[in-house]
Parts: C-alpha cells; sequence; structure tokens
C-alpha cells in the first residue's frame, strides 16, 4: 500500500522526534541513490520539511490539539476510527490530519471533526 | 599449517570423475575465451556454479562472484566498476540488462561421456583473488591463504561434530559455498542422491519419521519458516485473540513450537548457518524435542566459518581464533583496531569482537557490528552496535513475533529508544486488524516491555511505522537495519 500512515496522538517531544527520524531517513535514502544529481539539495529541502511540519504541530499543541499524520493520502474511514480512539474528548479538543505529499518536500493540513470528517483546511 | 596447495589437490581428489572432466572443460573455456578480460561470474544453478567458481581459483585468476538474488540495478552498477568484465553465467536470460557494459558468456558445456574419459591433468596455479559481495553490497576479497585456512578450519569443525553423516543443504551457495563445498564433497563419498532442498519442499515433506540426517539451513530461511508457522497458527481468529492473554498465551506458544518442530522431523540435526540473532528463536531452538540446533558464526557471504556452537544464539569461542574484546563506553572505535590484547572493561560487560584469523604470511581480521557477552568459553549475542547507543536483540526480537510484523528495529535516537515497525499489511487486512486495534496491540505491548522488561533509563518513548516509500531492504530481502540504525542528528 502507498498509504501508509504513521499515527501521532497527542503530542510530546518524542513524538516530534519520531517525525524528525522519519523525514531525516526519507533524506537518507536519497542521500545514498544511484544517481547522486541534485539529491543533497534535495535531502536538506526534506529536512526543512520536516523542522516546518514540527513548528506546525508545535503551534498547536498548547491549544489541546492532536495530530494525525498521513504519508499518501487520507482515508475518510481511518479517520473515523482513529477520532473514536481518542480518549480525552472535549469540545475544546482540536484534531489534525497532516498529509505530507509524495515528495516529502511539503505537507498539508485539514482539521477533522469528531467523526473523522474533514472540517476545515487550515494549509 | 596445511597449504593451499595441498587443500586444493584434497578438493580435487575429493570430487568424482565426472566433475573433474567439467573443471578441464571449464579450465579450458577460462583459457581460451576469457584472455586479459576480468571473469564475472553469475550462475544460478548450485552445481556449475561450484564448477566454475573452483576453475577459476585453479586458473589463477582475479575475479568477482555476483550473487544471482541481486537486482539489475545493483549488478549494473557493480559491473561498471569492473575492468573489462567477462560474464560467465548459465542463463542470458538472468542478466537482463543490455551488454553495454560487459561481454557476456553463455556456458555450454556438451556431454560427458562417463565411460570413456580423456586424460585430465589439472594444474592448480599459486595464487587467486576472489571478490564477493557481502549482503549489503560491501565487497570483500579472498585469497588462496584466506581460503584454505577456512575450508581446513570448516571441515574440521563439521567432521568433529559429526555433521556430515548424511547432509542435507537448504541455502544460496552464493552466499555459502564453502559449506556447500565440504557437504557437497562428502555427499560424494556417502551417497549420489539429491542433496539441496528448498523451504517450500520442507514444508512438502513434513514428516514423522525420524532419521538420522543432519540439516544445513541458512539462519534466513530457518527464520522464514519461524514466522510462516507463526502466521499460519495466528490465523485462526480464537488462537490469535488467546496470543495476548498472558497464560493462555503461553499454550499458543507451546502449540506453535510443536508445529514448527514437524518441520524438521526428518533431521535431527539443524545446523543453522549464520548467527541466529533473534534470542526468542534461538530459545526456542534448544526446546526442539527431536533435533538438535546448532548454528554457525561467521560472514557466511565471504566464505568465513569461524565456528560451531550447539548452543543457538552464542558463539563456542575457539582457540586459534583470537578475540579481542573492547569496552564500547570507553572507545567506540577500538573495534576496528587488531590486537592481541584481550581487554576487558570493569565496568561493563559488553563486548565487541574482533575476530582474527592468523597465517604464515597474513594477518585478517574480520570485524562486526554485533555486540556480545563473554562468559564461560561462549559469546552471546546481544545485539548491534551503531554510533550512538545500542540495541537490544530481544526488544526487536519480542515485536518479531507478530505475525503481523515482517521486522522491527529499535533505534536510538536523541537519548531516546524509537520503535520502527515494518508491518506486513497484508496480514493485517486478512485478519482484519484495523489501524485502531493494531495501535492498541502495540501500546500495550509496548508499556508491558517498557514494565517488565527494561530499566527506567533505557525505555521505548514512541513507535512508528516505517512508511513504505522510505523502507530499505538487502539484497536478501531482510530490512537493512544498519541503514536505520546509521541516521544521524539533525
Amino acid at each position: 500500500m502507498d498509504d501508509t500512515i504513521v499515527i501521532n496522538a497527542g503530542l510530546s517531544e518524542v513524538d516530534k522526534d519520531l517525525v524528525r527520524y522519519l523525514f531525516k531517513l526519507k533524506a537518507s535514502t536519497l542521500e545514498h541513490a544511484e544517481e547522486p544529481v541534485g539529491t543533497f539539495s534535495v535531502a536538506r529541502r526534506i529536512i526543512e520539511a520536516a523542522q516546518r511540519v514540527i513548528d506546525f504541530m508545535d503551534e498547536f499543541s498548547r491549544k489541546d490539539s492532536f495530530f494525525f499524520i498521513f504519508i499518501g493520502t487520507e482515508k475518510e474511514e481511518n479517520l473515523k476510527l482513529i477520532c473514536n480512539t481518542v480518549l480525552e474528548k472535549s469540545e475544546k479538543t482540536k484534531y489534525f490530519a497532516i498529509k505530507i505529499h509524495d515528495s516529502w518536500l511539503d505537507f498539508s493540513v485539514n482539521q477533522l471533526t469528531l467523526s473523522g470528517k474533514m472540517f476545515t483546511k487550515i494549509k | 599449517m596445511i597449504s593451499y596447495a595441498e587443500t586444493m589437490s584434497n578438493i580435487i581428489s575429493g570430487l568424482s570423475k565426472y566433475d573433474r572432466i567439467y573443471i578441464s572443460r571449464l579450465l579450458d573455456i577460462i583459457e581460451h575465451k576469457v584472455g586479459d578480460k576480468t571473469p564475472v561470474i553469475f550462475i544460478s544453478n548450485q552445481h556449475v556454479h561450484v564448477m566454475a567458481r573452483l576453475s577459476l581459483m585453479l586458473s589463477g585468476k582475479i575475479f568477482y562472484v555476483i550473487p544471482t538474488t541481486m537486482t539489475n540495478s545493483e549488478i549494473i552498477s557493480f559491473l561498471t566498476e569492473i575492468y573489462q568484465p567477462f560474464v560467465i553465467t548459465d542463463n542470458k536470460d538472468n542478466i537482463k540488462s543490455n551488454s553495454n557494459f560487459a561481454k557476456i558468456y553463455e556456458l555450454e558445456i556438451y556431454p560427458i561421456d562417463i565411460n570413456n574419459p580423456p586424460d585430465i591433468t589439472i594444474i592448480i596455479e599459486e595464487s587467486f583473488t576472489m571478490f564477493l559481495y557481502d549482503t549489503s553490497g560491501k565487497i570483500i576479497h579472498i585469497t588462496e591463504d584466506v581460503f584454505a585456512i577456512l575450508y581446513e578450519n570448516a571441515y574440521e569443525l563439521l567432521s568433529n561434530n559429526k555433521l556430515l553423516n548424511k547432509p542435507f543443504l537448504c541455502a544460496e551457495v552464493n552466499d555459502f559455498f564453502l559449506q556447500y563445498l565440504i557437504i557437497y564433497i562428502s555427499r560424494i563419498k556417502t551417497t549420489s542422491s539429491s542433496f539441496i532442498l528448498t523451504e517450500e519442499s520442507l514444508f512438502l515433506n513434513k514428516s514423522n519419521k525420524k532419521s538420522d540426517n543432519t540439516l544445513y539451513i541458512s539462519y534466513q530461511s530457518y527464520r522464514n519458516i519461524w514466522k510462516e508457522v507463526l502466521s499460519l497458527t495466528l490465523q485462526n481468529k480464537l488462537f490469535f485473540k488467546w496470543f495476548f492473554n498472558k497464560w493462555l498465551g503461553r499454550i499458543i506458544i507451546y502449540i506453535i513450537i510443536r508445529k514448527f518442530e514437524k518441520y524438521f522431523k526428518l533431521f535431527n540435526k539443524i545446523v543453522v548457518l549464520g548467527l541466529i540473532t533473534d534470542p526468542i528463536l534461538a530459545e526456542i531452538s534448544e526446546k526442539l524435542r527431536h533435533s538438535k540446533v546448532y548454528n554457525t558464526y561467521g560472514e557466511t557471504s565471504s566464505l568465513m566459518l569461524f565456528g560451531i556452537s550447539n548452543k543457538p544464539g552464542q558463539i563456542e569461542l575457539r582457540p586459534g581464533l583470537q578475540t579481542i574484546s573492547v569496552s564500547l563506553k570507553d572507545n567506540r572505535k577500538a573495534y576496528s583496531i587488531i590486537s592481541e590484547k584481550y581487554i576487558e572493561s570493569s565496568s561493563t560487560k559488553i563486548s565487541q569482537l574482533v575476530m582474527t584469523i592468523r597465517g604464515e604470511r597474513f594477518l585478517k581480521s574480520i570485524t562486526t557490528n554485533s555486540l556480545f557477552v563473554v562468559k564461560d568459553g561462549y559469546a552471546k549475542f546481544l545485539g548491534y552496535a551503531f554510533n550512538n547507543g545500542v540495541c537490544p536483540a530481544y526488544i526487536e526480537s519480542i515485536f518479531n513475533s507478530f505475525p503481523f510484523i515482517k521486522d522491527s528495529a529499535v533505534v536510538w535516537w536523541r537519548n531516546n529508544y524509537i520503535l520502527l515497525l515494518d508491518v506486513d499489511e497484508p496480514i493485517l487486512d486478512a485478519n482484519r486488524i484495523n489501524y485502531l486495534f493494531f495501535t492498541k496491540i502495540m501500546k500495550g505491548q509496548v508499556t508491558k516491555v517498557n514494565q517488565n522488561l527494561l530499566p527506567e533509563e533505557i525505555q521505548i518513548k514512541s513507535f512508528g511505522q516505517i512508511p513504505s516509500t522510505i523502507v530499505r531492504y538487502n539484497r536478501l530481502g531482510q530490512l537493512d537495519k544498519e541503514f536505520l540504525y546509521k541516521v544521524e542528528y539533525f
């Protein structure tokens, strides 16, 4: 399946570390690629993208939020399941689906409702 | 010490008349076709592969052995680094790439009339150089002295343990050439019937008959069978549910072990080629009722076979095999130093082994990233060393026991352990395990492992699935863990 999903419910330093680690892995695969033309700069941009994801999560983490990180496409049924697993349900809690684009150079964010439906596009 | 020429004479005299004629024909081809080009072997047929490799050794050439399990792009990249490659293959279609990079020669051996054999004299040249590729694609070179010592050492080890009576092999000759050669020659002396088995044939030939055979099996195949039995059993929904229960789980494991040993009932001795690095599988191997499990230690793809141990997951330390033990804490890079001294730090027993073989004219050391604890003449495998810390193998082993996890790696990242999982998604889908259930199981297991097995300073802080867009496998189809471990800070 192309749409591999990494789930991070709740935010902690290590979860951010995991995101950094995965981006670094992706960048490393490019650094080790057979045709190294231009991959160094792409690898650096991938690492920068990780920092932007972290910054985004940092900004919202103070506001009682949950983040779900998707690589590839989000699936509505999975979103529903994930939202059901969140225990601390309150009206104040916000849920976000972060979708990492296939290139790993950028990401988009959607806010979710408790039922797992896409609510608003943040980024 | 036995010389290279004596070793080769013994090997040649141990071969059948048919094989000797075959070799003399190959030598003829090498002499007339190869010229000043660099011979490269790319042969999938086990027997032809061995004969071609022996012939090139005898001819005194510098040659390369490219494993047939390599991908097409890997082959091309390796061929471009070789000076005027002359690829000898048993099937041109195997090399799918165009012959722009190399001259490709397909072997055609005409039938041999065994009743009317020609006079053959095989001359052994004094030296050869053989280049091999290990699982991660790193190049290793073997010369005549190293080959002679390793061959004699391996032969002695296998004969002393009486493991050559009725041997069967389930392994790729590309990676286990030395073992193949020894078993092949001993096989000629006893009987000439087929002795190559595949994983599939082991599945088909489950038998209740007890027999006095020895099975040589690669660690990868042995582990595959274990994973297969595990997932087949746990496809039963009730068993799957009980597997996670503290008490019923033990019964399920017992059932799985009994199913596992059924595959090996034909063999009363199993020699696993390669160290059993999965501690749970090592423990299970000790519990098999009908078979005694041995394991070998050595860089198998580079012909090494340093030791054979009757304790799965452990290496028996032998005199003559020099072992240097250095503390990782004191000096992380010390393992690359060749030394005769045995150093053990008082603060820690965690050690890294360097194996050194010493000939009359050379000294060769094999460094390894594996960590061991040395005790009572045995070295027990602990895990892999990587730049930032030590990865305890038993933790990975627990997660690898899940049928829906292909492999896992505990990585050291910013002073924390992070568990990375390579998930077998078709199995998750077949059992209708959704992400909700999956994360629940994993969270529960991580908590359990943290509470019961790990000290406070070593706790798994987070876990995640390795995205398929990142995951890398080596040429044996295993997760490239060294790559995962090597990722550094940014």
